[in-house]
């Protein structure tokens, strides 16, 4: 999906088309969950909210007014969702009867799809890194967002974000230079694994 | 074991940032598609949220906006208020035409001004009453001024201060 189909996406998806709000879905729909399972770091919850945000997505596509694009558009979406879900496990106990839950399924980097260990590691100490930081990588490097599709996400000036980016891409960098290689500490996580 | 220490330590932030651009992304469930394609809304529901509001809104607000326009229109010849002016405009010109002749020669000039005056018009035709008004302005232009005469009569003047004696400023 490029940003030059958005007008005529949009255009199409106010006309009320369910075949253009199935194109929309499959233009983005992987890029929005590999966002939430990197934000939650949850399978499960992961799909949930990327239905939540396409469900929010339906009900406030007549107020988009396409000054974003719309794969900025849905990010901004999935990233309050998953605000939104946060505050909410906050205010419960759920998350932690969760985790005891064997049913619970964490985003396992060392899946046998990431065969190189490198990317393990990387992923590893991502996670390690707080949750400010670890949003601004995911969105500037994994997800491709730029520093001012980034500001509409998260809604924070560009120059905040490219500061916050570059402190984040520090740290990740000290974290990977003091930690011991991944076959030293172990060939596997101790979470549990994807279902 | 002592912790070796990482091969990544020479690494640049270039590198780095090539290797997160490069990280295999998580596998998307092959079911996720299709329920997300479940969560579409019918064709009318998009469609009625979109445009039954401005739909509903425009079948109000037109037909408001146009009977307040046409009552606006309709106001002055509707309530009177047309009519009040118009009377109040023709008494204040006869009074005008009372106050410009002299006493004298009112009564002689009555009739003429009378007979210049021009007869009632209707009030709704605009252009028989600004005839009208034409008419009372010619009158009024032609008829003499009435001679001003002072009304008090010229007394000699007071003197007011007396020459002052030589020795009063000594």
């Amino acid at each position: 999906m490029t940003k030059l189909d958005d007008p005529r996406l949009l255009s199409s998806l106010r006309a009320g088309r369910p075949e253009t709000c199935a194109e929309l879905i499959r233009a983005h729909y992987r890029q929005v969950y590999r966002f939430l399972v990197h934000l939650t770091r949850d399978v499960h919850q992961a799909e949930d909210l990327t239905q939540e945000t396409f469900i929010t997505a339906w009900e406030k596509i007549g107020k988009f007014e396409g000054r974003a694009t719309l794969a900025t558009w849905l990010h901004r979406i999935a990233y309050t969702k998953w605000i939104d879900c946060q505050r909410a496990r906050r205010r419960s106990a759920l998350l932690r009867e969760r985790i005891a839950s064997p049913e619970f399924s964490l985003f396992d980097p060392s899946d046998a799809a990431m065969a190189d260990d490198e990317a393990r590691r990387l992923y590893r100490e991502l996670d390690g890194l707080d949750e400010s930081a670890r949003t601004v990588l995911v969105l500037h490097y994994l997800q491709g967002l730029s520093y001012r599709e980034m500001s509409a996400v998260l809604d924070e000036p560009t120059g905040t974000l490219k500061w916050r980016t570059c402190e984040a891409l520090n740290r990740l960098r000290a974290s990977l230079c003091d930690e011991v290689p991944f076959h030293a500490s172990g060939t596997k996580s101790e979470r549990g694994p994807i279902d | 074991m002592h912790p070796e220490r990482s091969p990544n330590a020479d690494r640049s932030t270039e590198w780095l940032e090539a290797r997160l651009r490069a990280l295999p992304q998580p596998a998307v469930p092959e079911d996720l598609e299709s329920r997300l394609l479940a969560t579409i809304p019918a064709d009318a529901v998009i469609v009625r949220r979109r445009w039954v509001m401005p739909a509903v809104w425009a079948g109000v607000a037109g037909p408001l906006a146009a009977a307040c326009l046409l009552a606006v229109l309709n106001w002055p010849r509707r309530d009177g208020t047309d009519r009040g002016t118009r009377s109040r405009l023709d008494k204040s010109v006869q009074q005008s035409v009372a106050i410009a002749r002299p006493k004298s020669t009112e009564s002689a000039n009555a009739q003429s001004a009378r007979g210049a005056m021009p007869p009632k018009f209707d009030l709704g035709d605009d252009s028989a009453s600004i005839a009208a008004w034409r008419e009372t302005r010619r009158v009024l232009e032609g008829a003499e001024m009435p001679a001003f005469s002072w009304p008090l009569k010229a007394a000699p003047p007071t003197a007011a201060s007396t020459s002052i004696p030589a020795d009063l400023l000594e």
